[in-house]
């Protein structure tokens, strides 16, 4: 066990020492995982909105595909985006493979769902007086969806904190798409498989107790919130 | 039934059906400035006529004229039963309705007056949220938020139906004030007669979805079923017959006017009237349409409305608590 408890140390050391290698992984998870969940909640909560929302013809059998996407496993995703981006693939003429970009791309075909469907189960619990009561108050078209989203805003913020664990935690699409490649695409987690198998566990563990890090951050600033309110 | 210069609503042909329920309204008039109140048994339909006064909901068929207008709803607001609110502080709930209108002037202060008129101090409850109110305060919250756009109609379906009796009063207030200080026209339902007609200039009953009159008329429901002479009979729940001429239906509605009600302290043994049932006095007040004393009256787990003369309530010493007869004939049954 003196091995672990070594790479404990190590570890604290690479993270107080600011490791060049190791705080680029940390930024580059930050970068992609930030930019695709901002877009992800520019896209997914209109659609989540929607879906919750309104009743139209297909709805319930959009709900279920969209709910049957929340389990998507990230290495599937990860080939099917490859399959695209890569030369061959209908979107070879795009910079999307082993870079930045592509990793976002992945991440957001992985996340929407999950804010799709949270989104929506938000809405849909909302009290059904609540929409005569705005209207009541003069309430109209846009304003009617922002005070409704900002009624649901606890569903919704659980649904961005789950969708943000999903994203700074998943390892196929990174591998996949980015490649891991050092001081460009690799990311916390590719680089804790990669240290890991090269029985470097420094690195590893460094990389790992600031990904619990951020999730507890994530976390207690939902409940922060929540308790604000 | 109206004068056209000051009428607010117009109400034509109205018929609006969901379910087995169908509103069916001929024609309805409302003046500018009225007070007018809407009373009946649940399912009766004055919540969905409260839901197309506000214009929420469009009837399958017919008009309804806001002010020789159609879809013209920005001055109407609703407060509904058991009343939603925002989960936001009381300000933000109260302010929500002057941001949508982009009026953000002075918002403290507006806030606060309207907190006022509904007797809730602005100092104690301005920063309070939603969960941290009691039911008549959030009703009182809710109200206030209507109070401060300063609505042309304020509709206010069973704004006491489940607050206590302060809290009722503090109602009764606000919406005095809101008639008096900005000339609104309100529109009210209530199963509390003695309630409603402190607050209200003239009431109409509904039943099945219809206004089947004005007043303080007593509604009896059928079965009715042929009975000897040429009558027709309904039992009341504790198994009282009650006897009318001329049905049209089995299922139909018959109206008792409370002035064709006769009260007598004893059982009359040798008399015409058809009808005769004994009841308890509960409530008794001074009817401001009539001038007479109304008497609310329970008749085996059913109320029944009578007017009489002050003079004769001093005479015969009616008190709430007295057993008395209610005598009327077969005749003064109408049809709804």
């Amino acid at each position: 066990m003196d091995y672990l408890a070594q790479g404990f140390i190590s570890a604290f050391t690479l993270l107080l020492n600011g490791d060049e290698e190791t705080y680029s992984a940390i930024f580059t998870t930050l970068k992609i995982s930030t930019a695709s969940i901002t877009i992800s909640l520019g896209m997914g909560l209109p659609m989540g909105f929607m879906l919750g929302y309104y009743n139209f013809p297909g709805k319930r059998q959009i709900r279920a595909f969209v709910d049957t996407l929340l389990a998507l496993p990230t290495v599937v995703v990860g080939l099917l985006v490859y399959a695209f981006v890569t030369k061959k693939g209908p979107l070879g003429d795009f910079p999307l493979l082993f870079e930045l970009s592509g990793i976002i791309v992945a991440q957001i075909i992985l996340v929407i769902p999950i804010i799709i469907s949270l989104t929506a189960t938000g809405i849909e619990s909302l009290d059904e007086r609540l929409k005569s009561t705005l209207l009541t108050l003069g309430a109209k078209g846009s304003r009617i969806i922002t005070s409704s989203l900002y009624e649901a805003r606890f569903a919704i913020m659980a649904a961005g904190v789950n969708a943000y664990g999903r994203a700074i935690a998943e390892v196929g699409i990174s591998m996949m798409i980015g490649g891991n490649i050092k001081w460009h695409t690799r990311t916390i987690t590719t680089a804790i498989a990669l240290e890991t198998g090269k029985g470097q566990f420094a690195m590893g563990i460094a990389l790992g107790i600031v990904l619990l890090l951020i999730g507890f951050a994530v976390n207690y600033a939902l409940i922060f919130f929540k308790r604000r309110a | 039934m109206t004068n056209k210069e000051n009428t607010i609503y117009k109400l034509n042909n109205i018929k609006h059906s969901y379910d087995e329920f169908t509103l069916n309204i001929p024609e309805f008039h409302i003046n500018t400035g009225t007070s007018t109140g809407l009373s009946g048994p649940n399912g009766s339909g004055k919540s969905t006529l409260l839901r197309i006064l506000a214009l929420l909901e469009n009837p399958d068929q017919g008009s309804v004229l806001f002010n020789n207008k159609h879809n013209s709803n920005t001055a109407v607001t609703l407060l509904q039963q058991d009343p939603y609110l925002l989960k936001r502080s009381v300000f933000d709930n109260v302010s929500y309705g002057l941001m949508v209108k982009r009026e953000k002037g002075n918002l403290k202060k507006r806030a606060a007056e309207a907190l006022e008129v509904v007797s809730l101090d602005p100092g104690k409850f301005m920063n309070r949220r939603w969960f941290e109110l009691s039911g008549g305060e959030a009703q009182r919250v809710a109200l206030a938020s209507r109070i401060i756009l300063k609505p042309a109609v304020l509709l206010l379906d069973e704004p006491v139906a489940n607050v206590d009796a302060e809290t009722s009063i503090s109602i009764s207030e606000a919406i005095k004030t809101m008639q008096k200080d900005f000339s609104t026209t309100l529109v009210i339902t209530s199963h509390d007669m003695t309630w409603l007609t402190n607050v209200t200039d003239k009431i109409w009953k509904m039943h099945n979805g219809r206004i089947t009159g004005s007043g303080n008329v007593n509604i009896i429901n059928g079965p009715w079923l042929r009975d000897k002479n040429n009558l027709f009979k309904t039992k009341l729940p504790g198994g009282e017959d009650i006897f009318a001429a001329n049905s049209p239906g089995q299922d139909a509605v018959a109206i008792l006017q409370p002035d064709e009600i006769i009260i007598a302290e004893k059982n009359i043994e040798s008399i015409s009237a058809m009808n005769e049932l004994k009841g308890t006095i509960k409530t008794m007040y001074k009817d401001e349409m009539s001038g007479d004393i109304r008497l609310d009256i329970e008749v085996s787990g059913k109320n029944f409305t009578a007017l009489i003369t002050e003079t004769s309530a001093i005479k015969m010493n009616i008190l709430p608590g007295k057993n008395i007869h209610l005598i009327f004939k077969a005749t003064s049954l109408t049809w709804a």
